[in-house]
């Protein structure tokens, strides 16, 4: 093995040229690692919000609260399916995914929900940050914390409008640990139902069952009646199924995108390479009559490459945990904004580094080989 | 030996680096125009020549729906030709719930007096699907995709909306091929059938409904003015309509896309940085191998001009070579795999997927800039290469 001090000196020696390559490999592992952060931001935020007892009960057949409609008798059915001891609680919503314009004049879909007196109980993270809680039966709102600034009028003492000439006061902002709550706007049930004219039906029906309850009884119990038509989700499994239309979508074209610029990122740190072993071509050729073996030379051909691109990967890895302040906003299943950020981890940037020295790898193998088989005779021909 | 004649030659002399470069490029021009035809596919831009169309809905969400005799109303408005209601069913052939594509109840009557400069069927199957109160009319790549026919049996089923007997059952009367418009949300793999079938299959509570109204402004009508007049007319009521155009409305059901399309145009140009990164970089190692001979012709006499456009020629006929074949590429590549596989696997989020028209000259632009950026150190380095007394090349 050539002494590490070699290598390094080799590294910087040649420091405009590989300066370029290195650029190129940190823009690449920034795509790489923003595009990772980004799906894990939305994976994130999606699978926070689910309780790990909470049930939801939702029409059959619709995947999301939107698109779900329950009739008064479906939802006293349920209630009544429910009682069976202490320590339940229940809270029947509407959702619905309004149109608000935003601050440029574009409208934005965001998710309303409609929430009753036990609402709150039921996501115990809940905290207002901001303002106050609406009271009940008013035309007062509280938003999330991730719409706050977003669209025209979300911030306290703000006004939006479900109905023209309707205005709705927002009094307050609200945070729940991270989670697609915080992406919705909550108001009165009965006063959003009246704005659009739906008054007397339901979304979904949330609940914690009583401990004496078992799940699967109760769920067998509310699919089974043939009158209402109605599907139990525990929590968890429901927003595990929001998450299913978009992130793979996300994750498949991050994926494709990324290896694609990384494949041409090594293409071009091979490039730099090719050209660094053909000039040292006499340099190789002394170290093998000095009485290094072949590989002795080809390793430290490829460290160089290796060191070179996972510098620049970590490089561009950590540019990426720049990014955090920014907010995306995706529409999940409900057709309403998710708003999220981008989720940094240090796998992120782990997978990043590990991505750009397998570039690295990859890159200077080829060139690693050549100088490998430079012969001590060349290096006495060369000029 | 001319100028262009070195640029070559030069190019062959360094033939793997050459090779190199160019894979790095066709590589990043094959993502570039990826991204270009992501873009386009949920980019409703204004279509061209498109009828006068508006859309009225509920105003606070496309998700409620309309009582149906906004239907009439609507048409009754001064300013309106022809008015056709509709409803996003929302359904998906059993047993392929993930071949997802877009389905709509309409009412038979009025829906060529608005769609009929978009949707062309034939004479023949137009009076059959009116006929037919289960009659559906499909898009020629629908019926690719699922192998229908000419009176073939269709059965959907639909979350949104449920029907309490058997499953709503279809029979194929007719298919429409679109007309060369570019309107991007009504594709080629559709489904339409009459609303009254979807009515009565409905429980009671439910019945008289309709998602949109669809129409089209008279002779002369501004667009824009008529849908005011529309929202008038329901500004008291119970339920509250927007009416947009074409254009508008097409933006809402993309409107999910918004952030994406922002991040992937701000990858395209990222990717613009990274490929003149590379590109330059092959041109430095290239300018800084031959020093000596840009220092000789400088001696002989040569200008600042041949001089810094042999190092541009070689970037630019680079940048320009690896355009070409990525364009290549991508064409073959989305056109044979990537489209069938997007339309094929998810039909309503993508209803076409197609390289643009615009992308051979988007790549074209892209490649030349490469090109310029890439070139500009390097050449300034050529430039300034002098001999020194003994013939070699100066430090």
């Amino acid at each position: 093995m050539l002494p590490i001090a070699y290598v390094w000196r080799s590294l910087v020696r040649r420091r405009a040229g590989h300066l370029a390559a290195c650029l190129g490999v940190a823009l690449a592992a920034l795509v790489l690692s923003a595009a990772a952060m980004l799906v894990d931001g939305v994976a994130e935020a999606l699978r926070a919000t689910g309780q790990p007892d909470g049930v939801v009960v939702l029409a059959r057949g619709v995947t999301n609260e939107v698109q779900s409609s329950l009739a008064e008798d479906a939802v006293a059915f349920v209630a009544g399916e429910a009682k069976a001891g202490p320590g339940g609680a229940a809270a029947a919503e509407y959702a619905m995914v309004v149109a608000m314009p935003r601050p440029d004049g574009a409208l934005s879909n965001v998710f309303v929900r409609g929430t009753g007196d036990g609402s709150a109980a039921l996501r115990p993270a809940l905290r207002v940050l901001e303002g106050r809680a609406p009271r009940p039966g008013t035309d007062e709102v509280m938003i999330g914390r991730r719409l706050r600034g977003r669209l025209r009028g979300f911030e306290p003492g703000g006004a939006i409008e479900v109905r023209q000439g309707r205005p709705l006061a927002v009094v307050g902002v609200f945070g729940d640990g991270g989670s697609a709550y915080e992406s919705e706007v909550w108001a009165d049930r009965d006063v959003l139902r009246a704005a659009l004219g739906r008054e007397g039906t339901f979304s979904s029906l949330r609940l914690r069952l009583p401990a004496a309850l078992d799940y699967d009884r109760f769920r067998r119990a509310v699919e089974q009646d043939k009158r209402h038509g109605l599907r139990v989700w525990r929590e968890a499994d429901y927003y595990d199924e929001q998450t299913r239309s978009v992130v793979p979508l996300l994750r498949a074209l991050s994926l494709f995108v990324s290896t694609l610029i990384g494949a041409g990122a090594a293409l071009g740190a091979m490039v730099t390479m090719h050209a660094s072993v053909e000039a040292r071509g006499r340099e190789f050729g002394l170290l093998r009559a000095l009485g290094f073996p072949r590989r002795a030379v080809l390793s430290s051909v490829l460290l160089e490459s290796v060191l070179l691109a996972a510098g620049s990967g970590a490089a561009g890895g950590l540019l990426a945990l720049a990014l955090g302040p920014m907010r995306f906003s995706v529409v999940a299943e409900t057709w309403s904004e998710l708003v999220f950020a981008l989720h940094p981890s240090a796998s992120a940037f782990l997978r990043a580094t590990l991505v750009s020295a397998l570039m690295g790898l990859l890159g200077g193998l080829a060139p690693a080989l050549r100088a490998a088989r430079v012969s001590p005779l060349e290096a006495l021909r060369l000029d | 030996m001319t100028l262009a004649g070195l640029v070559v030659k030069n190019l062959a002399r360094g033939r793997s680096r050459t090779a190199l470069t160019v894979a790095a490029i066709v590589t990043f021009v094959f993502v570039f125009v990826f991204l270009q035809t992501l873009i386009a596919s949920w980019d409703a831009s204004a279509p061209e020549g498109a009828a006068p169309r508006v859309y009225t809905r509920q105003r606070a969400t496309l998700m409620v729906k309309l009582p149906r005799r906004y239907a009439d109303e609507v048409r009754a408005v001064p300013g309106v030709r022809a008015g056709c209601p509709l409803v996003w069913f929302g359904g998906h052939v059993p047993g392929r719930e993930r071949q997802r594509f877009a389905n709509f109840a309409v009412e038979a009557q009025t829906f060529f007096d608005v769609f009929g400069d978009l949707i062309e069927v034939s004479e023949g199957e137009r009076r059959a699907w009116a006929e037919d109160r289960q009659g559906a009319l499909i898009g020629e790549e629908l019926a690719q995709q699922f192998g229908w026919r000419v009176g073939d049996r269709v059965f959907l089923e639909s979350g949104l909306h449920p029907n309490t007997a058997p499953p709503w059952s279809f029979t194929v009367r007719g298919v429409y091929r679109l007309r060369p418009v570019r309107v991007r949300a009504w594709g080629p793999n559709q489904l339409f059938f009459h609303y009254d079938y979807l009515n009565q299959g409905l429980p009671p509570a439910r019945r008289d409904e309709i998602g949109f109204v669809a129409s089209v402004a008279a002779d002369g009508v501004d667009p824009a003015a008529l849908g005011a007049a529309i929202d008038a007319r329901f500004a008291d009521r119970g339920v509250q309509t927007l009416t947009q155009d074409e254009f508008a409305f097409q933006r809402g059901f993309f409107s999910w896309a918004s952030a994406i399309l922002t991040t992937l145009r701000l990858v395209s140009a990222l990717l613009l940085g990274i490929m003149a990164l590379v590109l330059g970089n092959a041109v430095a190692l290239g300018v800084r191998e031959r020093r000596g001979e840009y220092a000789l012709l400088h001696a002989l006499g040569f200008g600042a001009g041949p001089i810094a456009g042999l190092v541009v020629g070689e970037a630019m006929a680079v940048a320009l070579l690896g355009g070409a074949l990525g364009l290549g590429l991508a064409l073959f590549v989305i056109d044979r795999v990537l489209g069938p596989l997007f339309v094929g696997g998810a039909g309503a989020l993508f209803p076409r997927f197609e390289v643009p028209g615009s992308a051979a000259l988007a790549v074209a632009a892209f490649a030349a800039a490469t090109g310029a950026v890439a070139s500009a150190l390097p050449a300034r380095a050529a430039l300034r290469a002098r001999l020194a007394r003994d013939g070699r090349p100066a430090r």
